[in-house]
């Protein structure tokens, strides 16, 4: 019980450190949340398209309004356009000729100049639907019918739709709580490696080591309190999480889903201490250690996919991840957002990569057991 | 003397594992990391054909333009990736992820999607098209009254001219905020050379201040040897960033090696500035100054590329003020822009900064006697 308390005394120390990391990714997360904000029907989606135009023809006006009930229109003046299109808060600019009208009615090589980032797809879809208008206005225009009969047929034209069958069973809240759970690998490891790392190197100082192991407990009683310790670290940085996530997404985590991502991210929170008990052990050091759990933790976030989604990293890269066990446990997450129906089939996914993630524990604490062997010898 | 101090203050910077860590290898690895994470983003942005089925029916067969529409589609305008399949391998197909939608014609043409984005939102765009064209020749065909007469017209012409700059990838400027950031680590130097020369601050200072060396010599050496150092390990993570990683920083090569070094210095001014502050041990100002730095760097946008954007729009004060953003906006300008009008207003705040930074250590510093410590 005595190295029990210590180790609490000594906690006490790491909760301003604690706090620091809670607070920066409960700021993220909010800003997730704000961010993800689909719909649960079917919504089309609208570019942002700004306008320099000088003419004011019947044309150009009913084009105008065509693409205002299409798109989002952007008012800005042309300086502020440039560094609003390198942010893709504008996706495309359009700056109409000063004779366009003309042009276009001759067939004159109409042309407007465009600037976008480069194939993106919002840009080219509105370049798509763009054309479109244009193209019909032409077809009309070359079997001679007349500006207004042009203009009132085109306006029919286009309120024309395809019927969209919309089967959406609301993923929006989970996907919101796959993206809150795969940032919170980056807490969870940053947090535990940092306080396990740091206590154990308390204990573990060659002097105090000798000490404690001149003392009437016995040695391995005294591991077995420092492990509880850390369980009990371990069990609080999990309670922490899942209390944030049910703050945030109340409705997905009280589900079948939200149980398995809170099983995912306690299998985690195993495995990030027993890294940080490895750690501890292997380095006494506190200022490396510190460096070593920024270096560690921020690393595997990014190239995991706890930061920059799964999908969007390159291959070699997920090559490289599949060492390191946030990879399993964000690709859990993943599965677990896409599993509709629990069935068997269907779990085996999920359960794979959270025996990866478990086996990741296990590896760390047949080293630490190795170690800790050869460190007894040595002293 | 000079060289005496110099190379003895040289040796004890490079000798602090700790400090060179922070201030060359870290930001390295974040560089690298950088670089793993984003290489895929701006691939990601880009257009590549959308997967979609559809139900090969009997009315599907019976529609001939629109079989021909799906048909040129695919194979000539490379829009979808088409698979023709039956209506349950079509569910399974959405189910799985493995599509974005599937189109199923019966009385009328139906999409099934399971989700919102732009993917969707092509498909949907694409078959509004073949009803919309149907009904512009329907409406000619109302004035011509007689079908022969009328005029088919090339309906896929481009009516645009792109004229965009090529030069537009969003990450760069993640890479940008980490020069800034570095330029700012030349704090932890500041912090030291104040924190060894200030009798207040430290035994070692203390020591140093009976000594019949002049303060004012001392620490200018100390803060030379902080820039040398500080500008060197900018220099090799720009070179890593530039040479290695294939960041591209435009071409002008002397702004940046000018930049660089000017933000160096604001870096260490700014490091004296947190050293003066209070009495605290260096753990606690190097602690501050890494705080201010995340926080300033967080602004100019290296965690979230946007933030930088909606303070400069929302809040350019506080942009105006961040030295991290100074150097990041100087940067992004000559990537991005082709006159060096941003950039000279840039460096020209950067330097006002760090004349600010150390016109006040001055006056702190300038004078001090201490009748016992």
């Amino acid at each position: 019980m005595i190295v029990f308390s210590n180790y609490l005394k000594i906690l006490k120390q790491y909760t301003a450190f604690v706090v620091l990391y809670v607070v920066i990714f409960t700021i993220f997360s909010i800003i997730f949340t704000i961010y993800s904000n689909d719909n649960p029907t079917f919504a089309v989606q609208k570019p942002n398209i700004a306008i320099i135009n000088n003419e004011d023809t019947k044309l150009v006006k009913s084009f105008l309004d065509y693409i205002k009930t299409t798109s989002n229109i952007v008012e800005m003046d042309s300086e502020d356009l440039k560094d609003a299109l390198f942010y893709r808060k504008v996706d495309l600019i359009l700056t109409f000729p000063p004779n366009f009208t003309n042009d276009f009615l001759n067939n004159d090589n109409p042309e407007i100049n465009i600037q976008r980032v480069p194939d993106s797809s919002r840009s080219i879809y509105a370049i798509m639907y763009l054309n479109r208008y244009l193209n019909i206005a032409s077809l009309y225009n070359s079997n001679n019918v007349t500006m207004d009969k042009l203009i009132e047929y085109i306006e029919l034209d286009l309120k024309l739709e395809t019927n969209i069958v919309f089967n959406n069973k609301n993923t929006t809240l989970l996907s919101s709580a796959n993206y809150f759970y795969n940032f919170s690998s980056y807490s969870i490891l940053a947090i535990s490696v940092s306080v396990i790392g740091m206590m154990m190197s308390s204990f573990k100082l060659k002097t105090i080591q000798r000490r404690n192991m001149i003392s009437p407990m016995s040695y391995s009683k005294q591991n077995n309190s420092l492990f509880l310790g850390n369980l009990l670290v371990t069990m609080g940085v999990w309670l922490l999480f899942t209390i944030l996530g049910i703050c945030f997404f109340r409705q997905a985590i009280f589900s079948a889903n939200g149980v398995l991502f809170m099983i995912n991210s306690l299998v985690f929170s195993i495995t990030a201490s027993s890294m940080g008990f490895f750690i501890g052990n292997v380095i006494n050091n506190k200022e490396a250690i510190s460096s070593i759990v920024n270096v560690v933790a921020l690393g595997s976030s990014f190239i995991c996919g706890a930061f920059v989604p799964q999908e969007i990293l390159g291959e070699s890269v997920l090559k490289i991840a599949k060492f390191f066990p946030t990879y399993w446990f964000v690709k859990g997450n993943n599965e677990i957002v896409i599993l509709s129906k629990l069935s068997l089939d269907k779990m085996e996914p999920i359960c794979i990569n959270i025996i990866m993630t478990l086996l990741f524990a296990l590896l760390f604490f047949m080293l630490n057991k190795i170690i800790l062997k050869f460190r007894l010898k040595e002293n | 003397m000079f060289f005496h101090i110099f190379i003895n203050k040289l040796k004890i910077l490079l000798k602090n594992k700790s400090m060179i860590f922070w201030t060359l290898f870290f930001p390295l690895a974040l560089a690298t990391f950088f670089y793993l994470a984003f290489s895929n983003i701006d691939s990601n942005e880009k257009f590549t054909e959308i997967d979609i089925a559809i139900v090969d029916n009997e009315q599907f067969q019976n529609n001939v333009d629109f079989k021909h529409l799906m048909a040129s589609l695919s194979n000539e305008e490379n829009i979808f990736n088409t698979d023709y399949v039956n209506i349950d391998v079509a569910k399974k197909l959405l189910e799985d992820n493995r599509i974005k939608g599937y189109i199923l014609v019966e009385d009328e043409i139906n999409v099934y999607i399971k989700e919102n984005g732009i993917s969707q939102t092509i498909i949907k765009s694409v078959i509004d098209n073949f009803y919309q064209i149907n009904s512009a020749v329907n409406h000619i065909f109302i004035e011509k009254q007689e079908i022969t007469n009328i005029i088919l017209a090339d309906l896929n012409q481009n009516y645009f001219n792109d004229i965009s700059n090529d030069k537009i990838s969003s990450t760069v400027t993640y890479f940008y905020t980490l020069i800034g950031m570095v330029c700012l680590y030349g704090g932890f130097f500041g912090v030291n050379a104040l924190n060894e020369s200030e009798s207040n601050l430290s035994k070692r200072a203390a020591r140093l201040n009976v000594s019949p060396i002049h303060k004012l010599k001392f620490l200018l050496i100390s803060l030379l040897v902080a820039f040398i150092i500080q500008y060197m390990e900018t220099l090799i993570l720009l070179s890593y960033v530039v040479y290695i990683l294939k960041v591209d920083f435009g071409n002008q090569i002397l702004p940046i090696i000018i930049l660089t070094a000017n933000g160096t210095i604001a870096g260490i001014s700014f490091g004296a500035i947190v050293g003066l502050s209070n009495k605290g041990s260096e753990n606690t100002k190097t602690g501050i100054l890494v705080s201010v730095t995340m926080l300033l760097s967080f602004l100019a946008g290296m965690m979230i590329g946007d933030i930088k954007y909606l303070i400069e729009k929302n809040i350019p004060l506080l942009a105006k003020i961040n030295p991290v953003n100074m150097i990041t906006d100087a940067l992004y300008s000559l990537y991005y822009y082709n006159n060096l009008d941003k950039y000279f207003s840039n460096l020209f705040s950067l330097i006002i900064f760090s004349f600010i930074m150390i016109t006040v250590s001055y006056i702190i510093l300038r004078r001090k006697k201490y009748d016992s410590i």
